[in-house]
C-alpha cells in the first residue's frame, strides 16, 4: 500500500515534470522578427529593391555594357567581354526578382485583397507586371503560372514567354480594374516611393508600360508591327503626359540610400567608364546632353573605352570620361572630400520621353515617317527636357537632326531612343528588336557575337531541372527577339 | 529501510566503544622498490575516518591490535594488514597493474577503470597540449588523436581552427566536436565577421579562450556510444577536459610553478615570380610613375631599363611581413591537505603577428577550491577568467584585405610611401587600396570577457551511492568593432565603423544518482540515472555608421548615418537520461544508455525524442590468464551500437518571420519610411536528425606493456539531417528551405599504436603512431536537389552532392572527351574550358595519420610530433585570381611552349602543336578554369619537434628552486607539400563548414619557441 503510495506521487510527479517541460521548451517563438507586417511596410522595399536591383544596379550595369553605353576598365574576359556565368546573374534571379519583389509582391497583393485595400492591389500588380517583363525579357521562359507556391509546387515548371506577355497585360488590366474601384482609407502615402500614393499617376505609368509591351512584340512570332503599333498607341493614350508624370524612385542621398549607380561607380567597382561607342555618338552630333551624361577625362577632353580593349596598355581609368551625376555617377577627379551629388539622383523606371518614342516608332509603323517626325522631336526634347538642356540647345539639336524617311526612320528613332534611356535596361531591348544603335562586338570577345539573353542561373538550374535550360547559350534568342 | 541502517551503524560504533583497545601505530608505506608513496589512504576496516601518509610516505593512526588496516592508493593495488601486536609497520604496496586500473573520465565527467569502456577513447595530457605551443587549443590537439581532424584557418593571431571527430556528419549545421570543461559543456562558437569570411576573414573560436596550462588532461570521446549519455550536442564527439586539481606537498603547503617561452614566427609564403615587370604582353607600366596597371605580363626585368638605369625590383610580399612574436608565462600555486585543495594559476599570452599591427592576447585566470564539508559530502567550485584582445586586418578578397593587393602587387612597383604628396593613396593600379595604406587605416578589434565558473557538490550516504549536482555556467561579453578610414577604396569611400556585442550565456544542470556496487565477488553493477537541463541565451546588437566627420577618429558618434539591429537568441534543452553497466570477473563488460531529450528548437510536436545505446567489452586475456603473458598481456574486444538524436538547429528556423529591410548599403528607414521583407528561407516542420553508429574496436598491449595496439572500426549513419541551407527553386520564392533533408554515412578506421622500444633507467624512448581513414559519402539530399552548398563562392564552391563525400569542390572544368578523358583542344592546340560547373575535386583527405616520439635521457628530452595528411584538395583561389594578374610563381614559364595532351575537338585527332603560354593562356584559359587551382592538399610536416633539459633534483639541492627545466621547441615545419601556395592546412571559411579552400588568407607561421619552467 505505502509502496503503491510512493509510486504514484513518483508517477505524478513524472506526469507534472513532463507537462512542465513542455512549458519550458516553449520558448521557439522569435522575438526579433514579426511574422506579418502591413502593405504599407512590404510596398516600399518592392520598390527599393526595383530601382536599385532590376533597374539600376547589376542588371543595368550588364546590359549598359554590351549596349556599349559604360565600359570596364579591366582585363578581359569578364562580363563586358561576354563572360557570364550561371552564378554571375544567381542573385538577381534567386534573390531580388523571385523571392524579393514576386513573393513579397504576391504576400501584400494577397493581404490588400483581403482587406479590400484595392489601391495596394493595383500598385502591387503594376509592379508584379513590370519586373515579370523584365525577367522574361532577360531569361525567355521562366517561372510564372506556377511560381510562388513553396509548399504546392516546389519545383514550377516554365511558361512560354508568349503566355507571359499575356499574363502581364492582363495583369495591368486586373490594376486598372482595382483602381476604379472605390478607394480604401488606409491607402499608400509616403511608403510609396514612386508616386507617393498618387493613384491618377500609377493609372498613367501603367498605360505607359502597356504601351512599352505591347510595342515589345513587334516582330514577335504571330505578331505584327501594325497590330502591336495600335495597341500600343490606345493605352499610351492615356499614358504620362509630361516629365511631371516620369515613374522614378528618388534616393535621399544618405549613405543607407544612395543612388545605385552611384555605388555601382565608385572606384571599388573596378573603374567604370563611359564608352567609346556612346561618347563618341554624342561628341559626333555635338549633343548638348554630353556635359550632363558624362564628365570629361582627366585629359580635359570626353573620352570613352572601347568595349573590352587592353586595360595595361590604356592608362588610368581617370582619363575616362565616367557617368555624371544626373544618373548618379560617382565623380572620380573631385577631392575626396568633395560633395557628390549622384548619391542622390534618381532612378527612373520609365520616362515620358521613352513614351514619346514608343509613340513615334508605333505612329511610323501606322502613318509613315512624316506622321512619327514631330513625335520623335518631342521625345528628343522630352529628355533634354527632363536634363535641363537649355531651349536654344535644344533646338538647335533638333534642327541639325535628318528628317525621318520610311528607309531610315527605326534607325534614327531607336538610335536617339538610346540617348533617352541612358543606362535602361530598355536599350538592350530595343537592340535585340530593332537591331539598332547598330554595335560592333567587343574588343577580346570571350562570344562570337554579342550576347541576346542571360543564363538560366546556377541555384535555378541546381533545384528546378526544366527542359527550357538545355542547350540554351546566351547567343541565342528569346521569343520576341524573332529574326 | 533508512532508520535500520542507522540503527546498525550506531550499534556498530557502540561495539568498537566497548571492545577496542586503541593504540597509536605509526608506520611507513613504500612502492615494491622500497621508495615511500605519499599521500596514500589509511583506514582501520570499519571506520569512516582515516588518514594520509604525508610526502615520505608516513602516517600514524589510532587502532586495536585486532584491527585491520586499510592501505590504498592510486596506481597501486589496495591491501589489508592485520595490527596485531605491530607499532611500528612498514607497508610495501604493489603496483596495480595498470592495464585494469587506469581512471579516465567519460561523458558527464564519470571517471571510469579504462577496463570498463566499451567504446573507443583517447587520451592526451596537459602537458603534452602545453608543450604544443598554440595559441589555440584546437591547433594544440592537432595531430595527437586518431580520427580527429584539426584545421586552422589562418596564421593570422587569434584565427580560429576547426576540429571534427570521425568526419563530419551533418550538412550545413555544426560538424565540430563538443567542448566539455570538467562535466560543464562550454561554447565553442565563432562570431565571425558579418562582411562574410569570404571578403573579410573570421574571428576567433571560443575553445581559444581556455588556457592550456590549466589542463590536466583531455579525454577525447569518439563515437555515438560513448557520448550518448550526453545527449545530442555531443554526437559530433566530444573534447572532455579535466583541469588541474590542487597537488604537493601537502599539509597546504602552497607549490609554486612558473613558465614562460618566448617565440620567433615566420610565414610561411606562397611563392612569386620575381622576373616580370608590371605592364601587359611585354609592354612595360611604370607604377612609380603615374602609369597604371594591375597585371605584371610586362618585361623581363633583366633587360628592362628605365631612364637608362636598370629597373629596381622589390620583393614586396616578403617586406610586407615581419617576424611575429609570442609571449606566454604562466604562474600556478597549488596545495592541498587531506580535506581541502586548491589551484590559483595565471596566464598571460601575447602574439604579435607576421602582418603588422596584428596581435592577440589573453589573460587567463583559473582558481579552483576543493574541500570535504563532512567525511561522505565534497564540494569543489572553480572559476575561470578569460580576457583576450585582437587586432587584425581583413582577409580573403575583400577590397580592405592587405594581400589581395600586395600579392598582385608588381615587383618593379614600391608601396612606400603609401600616400602621394595630394593625400591620396600611391598605388600601381586603380580599384584597390595601398596595403600600407590599409595597415594603418582599417582594422578589427575583437575583445572577449568571460567566466566559466562550475560547482560540484557530491554526496555520499552509503559507501556505494554517489548523488552528485553541478551547476555550470559559461558567460561571456564579445565586442568586435570594425573600421575603415576616410579614403578607402571600397563602398564606404566615406568610411566606416561597425561594433558588434554578442554577449552569450549558458548555463548547464546535472543531477546524477550513481550506485556502483560488487553484487557478489563476481558481478559488478553500475547504475546511474540522471538529469539535464540546459538553456542558452545571446544578445546580439549591432551598430554600423558611415561617412566619418572626422577622418580617423573611430567612435560611432563620428558617423554620419547610422543604424543597427537587435537579436535575442534563447534556446533549452530538457534531458533525462540513464545508464547501466554490468562487469562480470573484470572480464566482461555490458552497458545500456538512454535518454529522453526535449529541445525548444524543433516543432512542438516532435520537440521530444529518445535514444540510446548497448555496447560490451571482452578482456579476453582475463579468461586465459594471460595477464603475465610476457608477450601479449591485455587484450579486449568492444562492440557498440547506438541511435542518438539531435536538434542542430538554430532557434526560430521554423517560421517564415519578415526581416527588416537591407539590400547591399540600401537600409531603411528612410526618411521616415519603414520596411521589412519576408525571409527567402522558407521553414518547413523539423524534427530531429538522427545517428546510428556500430562500433567495434580491439584494445591489445604487448610485452608487459611495452607496446600497445588499438584499432576501431565504425560505421555512422546520419539520416533525416537537419538542413536549415537547402537550396530550393527560387520560383517558389523562396530560394532556401529548412528541412529535414539528406542522409550520408561515415566509416573509419582509427588505429593507435604505442611502443617502448628503450626503457632503462637512464634512458626512455616512447613512440605513439595514430592513424585514420574515413570514408564519407552524402547518400540523399532533399527531393531533387543534388547539391547543397556551404563554403566558397557560388562556383567555386564547396559543396555536398548526392553520391558524392561531404565536401566536393565544385566549379569550371577544361572541356574533356567524355571517353578519354583527354582535354578537348581548341584548333590552335589550347584547352578550352567548360562552363558547366562539375566537381572537380574533393577536401576530405584520404587519411591522417600522426607519430609522437620521446626520447628522454637522463635530464634531457627529446620530442617530436609529425603530422601527415595524404590526399584531399584545396582550392587556391589566390592563384585563381593572380593567374590573371601573372604574379604567381607558376607564370614565370610564360612564353615558353607546350604540347598539350589532348585531342583537337574539331578533327578528333590527337594534338601535336606547340602553343605558347602566354599572357592570354593564363589569364582567358587558365585562371576562368576553376580547375586549375585545384591542388593536392597532401602535406607531411613537424607539428612539433622540442629539446628539453630538466635540471635534476641534485643540481637543485640546497637551493629554493625544486624543478627547472629549460625547452627549445620548433613547430610548423613542413618537410613535404604538393601545394603551391602556403600551408595547405588553412581554410576561409575559419572554423565554420566548407573547408578545403584558401583566398588570401595571413599564411601560417612556422615558430621557434624558447621556454622555461620553474618550481618552488
Amino acid at each position: 500500500m505505502k509502496r503503491n503510495k510512493a509510486l504514484s506521487i513518483l508517477f505524478a510527479g513524472a506526469i507534472l515534470a513532463g507537462s512542465g517541460c513542455k512549458k519550458f521548451l516553449d520558448v521557439n517563438k522569435d522575438p526579433n522578427n514579426p511574422l506579418t507586417v502591413s502593405e504599407s511596410l512590404i510596398l516600399p522595399d518592392v520598390e527599393l529593391t526595383t530601382s536599385t536591383q532590376i533597374v539600376g544596379g547589376y542588371n543595368a550595369n550588364v546590359t549598359s555594357y554590351w549596349m556599349q553605353q559604360l565600359s570596364l576598365n579591366q582585363p578581359s574576359p569578364g562580363i563586358e567581354t561576354y563572360l557570364m556565368l550561371p552564378n554571375d546573374d544567381d542573385n538577381t534571379w534567386s534573390f531580388y526578382l523571385y523571392p524579393n519583389v514576386f513573393q513579397n509582391l504576391n504576400v501584400m497583393i494577397t493581404e490588400a485583397e483581403g482587406a479590400g485595400h484595392n489601391q495596394y492591389v493595383a500598385i502591387g500588380k503594376t509592379l508584379f507586371a513590370f519586373n515579370m517583363a523584365i525577367t522574361t525579357d532577360l531569361w525567355g521562359s521562366v517561372p510564372f503560372s506556377q511560381a510562388l507556391q513553396p509548399t504546392a509546387i516546389p519545383k514550377p515548371k516554365y511558361d512560354k514567354q508568349e503566355d507571359i506577355y499575356k499574363g502581364i497585360q492582363s495583369m495591368l488590366d486586373s490594376a486598372l480594374y482595382y483602381i476604379g474601384q472605390p478607394a480604401s482609407k488606409i491607402a499608400p502615402g509616403s511608403d510609396d516611393m514612386v508616386f507617393g500614393g498618387d493613384m491618377d499617376a500609377w493609372k498613367k505609368f501603367i498605360y505607359s508600360l502597356k504601351a512599352r509591351f505591347y510595342l515589345r512584340l513587334s516582330k514577335a512570332p504571330g505578331y505584327t508591327a501594325s497590330a502591336q503599333a495600335d495597341l500600343a498607341l490606345a493605352a499610351l493614350a492615356n499614358g504620362f503626359a509630361s516629365n511631371s508624370d516620369n515613374a522614378t524612385v528618388a534616393y535621399s542621398g544618405s549613405s543607407q540610400a544612395e543612388n545605385p549607380w552611384y555605388e555601382g561607380t565608385l572606384p571599388g567597382a573596378g573603374g567604370v567608364v563611359m564608352n567609346k561607342q556612346f561618347i563618341d555618338g554624342l561628341v559626333a552630333r555635338n549633343d548638348p546632353r554630353l556635359p550632363i551624361l558624362a564628365t570629361k577625362g582627366s585629359g580635359g577632353t570626353y573620352a570613352g573605352r572601347q568595349s573590352g580593349a587592353d586595360v595595361a596598355l590604356s592608362p588610368n581609368y581617370k582619363v575616362f570620361s565616367v557617368p555624371n551625376t544626373f544618373y548618379g555617377g560617382f565623380l572620380p577627379l573631385v577631392a575626396s572630400t568633395a560633395p557628390q551629388p549622384g548619391t542622390a539622383a534618381s532612378v527612373y523606371l520609365m520616362t515620358y520621353s521613352e513614351l514619346l518614342f514608343i509613340q513615334a516608332e508605333a505612329t511610323f509603323y501606322k502613318s509613315g515617317a512624316a506622321a512619327a517626325q514631330p513625335i520623335y522631336e518631342a521625345a528628343i526634347a522630352a529628355h533634354m527636357d527632363m536634363l535641363g538642356v537649355s531651349g536654344t540647345d535644344k533646338a538647335t539639336y533638333i534642327a541639325s537632326k535628318t528628317l525621318l524617311n520610311a528607309s531610315n526612320a527605326i534607325q534614327e528613332i531607336i538610335d536617339e531612343k538610346y540617348v533617352a534611356d541612358f543606362l535602361s535596361i530598355e536599350t538592350f531591348n530595343d537592340w535585340r528588336r530593332t537591331g539598332f544603335p547598330s554595335l560592333t562586338i567587343a574588343q577580346n570577345a570571350y562570344l562570337s557575337g554579342i550576347p541576346r539573353r542571360w543564363p538560366y542561373t546556377f541555384t535555378e538550374v541546381l533545384t528546378n531541372p526544366q527542359p527550357e535550360q538545355n542547350g540554351v547559350t546566351m547567343l541565342d534568342r528569346v521569343w520576341w527577339d524573332a529574326q | 529501510m533508512r532508520k535500520s541502517l542507522m540503527l546498525l551503524g550506531i550499534l556498530v560504533c557502540c561495539c568498537m566503544l566497548v571492545f577496542a583497545q586503541v593504540k597509536p601505530i605509526t608506520g611507513k608505506v613504500t612502492d615494491s622498490k622500497g621508495s615511500p608513496i605519499p599521500g596514500v589512504t589509511v583506514k582501520v576496516k570499519g571506520q569512516r575516518a582515516g588518514t594520509s601518509a604525508d610526502a615520505e610516505g608516513n602516517f600514524k593512526i589510532n587502532a586495536s591490535s585486532s584491527a585491520t588496516l586499510i592501505i590504498s592508493g592510486v596506481g597501486f593495488e589496495t591491501k589489508e594488514v592485520r595490527v596485531g601486536d605491530f607499532e611500528n609497520l612498514t607497508i610495501s604496496l604493489r603496483q596495480s597493474d595498470a592495464s585494469l586500473s587506469e581512471v579516465v573520465v567519460t561523458a558527464l565527467g564519470i571517471k571510469r577503470e579504462k577496463r570498463l569502456l566499451t567504446y573507443a577513447t583517447q587520451e592526451v595530457k596537459g602537458t603534452t597540449l602545453v608543450e604544443a605551443k598554440q595559441d589555440n587549443l584546437v591547433n594544440a590537439l592537432a595531430g595527437k588523436v586518431a580520427g580527429v581532424q584539426v584545421t586552422n584557418s589562418s596564421g593570422m593571431p587569434g584565427s580560429s581552427a576547426r576540429i571534427t571527430i570521425r568526419g563530419n556528419s551533418s550538412l550545413v549545421g555544426e560538424n565540430q566536436a563538443l567542448f566539455v570543461i570538467d562535466g560543464i559543456p562550454m561554447d565553442n562558437g565563432e562570431a565571425g565577421n558579418p562582411d562574410n569570411s569570404l571578403f573579410a576573414g573570421g574571428t576567433v573560436n571560443r575553445a581559444s579562450d581556455i588556457d592550456p596550462n590549466t589542463i590536466e588532461s583531455i579525454n577525447v570521446l569518439k563515437g555515438a556510444a560513448a557520448t550518448a549519455l550526453y545527449g545530442s550536442a555531443a554526437a559530433r564527439g566530444a573534447v572532455i577536459i579535466t583541469t588541474k586539481n590542487g597537488s604537493g606537498r601537502g599539509g597546504g603547503k602552497p607549490n609554486v610553478s612558473f613558465s614562460s617561452s618566448y617565440s620567433f614566427d615566420g610565414a610561411i609564403l606562397p611563392k612569386f615570380q620575381h622576373q616580370f615587370a608590371q605592364g601587359s604582353n611585354g609592354v612595360f607600366v611604370d607604377g612609380n610613375n603615374g602609369g597604371i596597371s594591375s597585371t605584371s605580363w610586362g618585361p623581363n626585368v633583366d633587360t628592362l631599363k628605365v631612364n637608362g638605369a636598370p629597373v629596381k625590383v622589390y620583393d614586396n610580399v616578403k617586406n610586407f611581413f615581419k617576424t611575429g612574436h609570442t609571449t606566454d608565462n604562466n604562474v600556478t600555486v597549488s596545495g592541498n591537505t587531506d580535506r581541502s585543495n586548491y589551484v590559483v594559476s595565471y596566464s598571460y599570452l601575447k602574439t604579435d603577428g607576421t602582418e603588422p599591427t596584428t596581435n592577440y592576447s589573453r589573460h587567463s585566470f583559473f582558481t579552483k577550491y576543493g574541500i570535504k564539508l563532512l567525511n561522505n559530502l565534497n564540494l569543489s567550485t572553480q572559476i575561470t577568467y578569460v580576457h583576450s584582445d585582437n587586432h587584425r586586418l581583413l582577409e580573403g578578397n575583400g577590397l580592405e584585405s592587405p594581400l589581395w593587393t600586395i600579392y598582385a602587387a608588381p615587383i618593379t612597383w614600391n608601396p612606400l610611401p603609401y600616400l602621394n604628396p595630394d593625400g591620396s593613396q600611391q598605388l600601381y593600379r586603380a580599384s584597390r587600396n595601398n596595403p600600407y595604406w590599409l595597415v594603418d587605416n582599417t582594422g578589427l578589434n575583437d575583445k572577449t570577457d568571460r567566466i566559466l565558473p562550475v560547482l560540484n557538490l557530491s554526496y555520499n550516504p552509503l559507501s556505494w551511492l554517489t548523488i552528485t549536482e553541478r551547476l555550470g555556467a559559461d558567460m561571456y561579453t564579445n565586442t568586435t568593432g570594425f573600421y575603415e578610414n576616410t579614403g578607402v577604396v571600397s563602398n564606404y569611400p566615406q568610411g566606416r565603423i561597425w561594433n558588434r556585442t554578442n554577449e552569450f550565456q549558458q548555463f548547464n544542470n546535472d543531477l546524477i544518482i550513481e550506485g556502483r556496487k560488487d553484487i557478489t565477488d563476481k558481478l559488478f553493477v553500475d547504475v546511474l540515472v540522471g538529469n539535464n537541463i540546459l538553456t542558452k541565451y545571446n544578445n546580439s546588437n549591432f551598430i554600423q555608421g558611415t561617412e566619418l566627420s572626422i577622418p580617423g577618429f573611430y567612435n560611432i558618434s563620428n558617423a554620419s548615418n547610422v543604424s543597427s539591429n537587435y537579436n535575442y537568441y534563447k534556446q533549452r534543452k530538457v534531458g533525462f537520461y540513464a545508464q547501466a553497466t554490468l562487469e562480470y570477473l573484470k572480464m566482461l563488460t555490458l552497458s545500456f544508455t538512454g535518454r529522453y531529450d526535449g529541445s525548444s528548437v524543433l516543432s512542438q510536436d516532435k520537440q521530444f525524442y529518445p535514444y540510446g545505446s548497448a555496447s560490451a567489452g571482452f578482456i579476453f586475456t582475463q579468461l586465459l590468464g594471460m595477464a603475465t603473458n610476457p608477450v601479449m598481456n591485455f587484450g579486449k574486444i568492444r562492440v557498440a551500437y547506438s541511435a542518438v538524436g539531435n536538434d542542430n538547429v538554430q532557434p526560430y528556423s521554423l517560421s517564415n518571420p519578415f526581416y527588416h529591410y537591407a539590400i547591399g548599403n540600401i537600409s531603411l528607414p528612410v526618411n521616415g519610411v519603414n520596411g521589412y521583407q519576408l525571409t527567402t528561407t522558407y521553414g518547413f516542420p523539423l524534427k530531429n536528425e538522427s545517428l546510428k553508429e556500430f562500433e567495434v574496436g580491439l584494445e591489445t598491449k604487448f610485452f608487459q606493456n611495452r607496446a600497445s595496439l588499438d584499432v576501431t572500426y565504425f560505421d555512422r549513419k546520419a539520416t533525416n539531417l537537419l538542413t536549415p541551407g537547402t537550396p530550393y527553386a527560387p520560383g517558389t520564392g523562396f530560394s532556401s528551405a529548412s528541412l529535414n533533408a539528406g542522409d550520408m554515412y561515415d566509416r573509419g578506421v582509427e588505429v593507435v599504436l604505442g611502443f617502448t622500444p628503450i626503457r632503462t633507467k637512464d634512458l626512455t624512448w616512447d613512440i605513439t603512431v595514430n592513424w585514420s581513414r574515413i570514408r564519407n559519402k552524402v547518400t540523399r539530399l532533399a527531393p531533387g536537389i543534388n547539391s547543397i552548398q556551404f563554403g566558397g563562392f557560388t562556383h567555386p564552391g564547396i559543396f555536398a552532392f548526392a553520391g558524392q563525400p561531404y565536401g566536393v569542390i565544385y566549379g569550371t572544368s577544361f572541356l574533356r572527351d567524355s571517353a578519354t578523358h583527354k582535354l578537348l583542344l581548341d584548333d590552335n592546340g589550347y584547352p578550352q574550358v567548360d562552363n558547366n560547373s562539375t566537381v572537380i575535386g574533393n577536401s576530405t583527405p584520404n587519411w591522417t595519420g600522426g607519430l609522437t616520439s620521446t626520447l628522454t635521457y637522463k635530464g634531457f628530452t627529446f620530442g617530436f610530433t609529425l603530422d601527415m595528411k595524404q590526399g584531399g584538395n584545396i582550392l587556391n583561389l589566390d592563384n585563381h585570381y593572380l593567374y590573371v594578374y601573372g604574379t604567381p610563381a607558376s607564370t614565370a614559364i610564360r612564353g615558353t611552349t607546350k604540347v598539350f595532351d589532348g585531342i583537337i575537338q574539331s578533327t578528333g585527332k590527337q594534338n601535336t602543336t606547340p602553343v605558347v603560354l602566354d599572357q592570354s593562356y593564363f589569364t582567358n584559359i587558365l585562371s576562368v578554369a576553376d580547375e586549375s587551382s585545384v591542388e593536392d592538399a597532401s602535406y607531411l610536416k613537424i607539428r612539433q619537434a622540442s629539446l628539453g633539459y630538466n635540471f635534476g633534483n641534485t643540481l637543485l639541492k640546497g637551493s629554493v628552486v625544486k624543478g627547472l627545466a629549460l625547452t627549445v621547441t620548433a613547430t610548423n615545419f613542413i618537410l613535404h607539400k604538393k601545394y603551391s601556395g602556403s600551408d595547405p592546412e588553412v581554410s576561409l571559411n575559419g572554423s565554420g563548414n566548407g573547408q578545403g579552400f584558401s583566398s588570401f588568407n595571413v599564411p601560417s607561421n612556422h615558430s621557434i619557441i624558447v621556454g622555461l619552467k620553474a618550481s618552488f
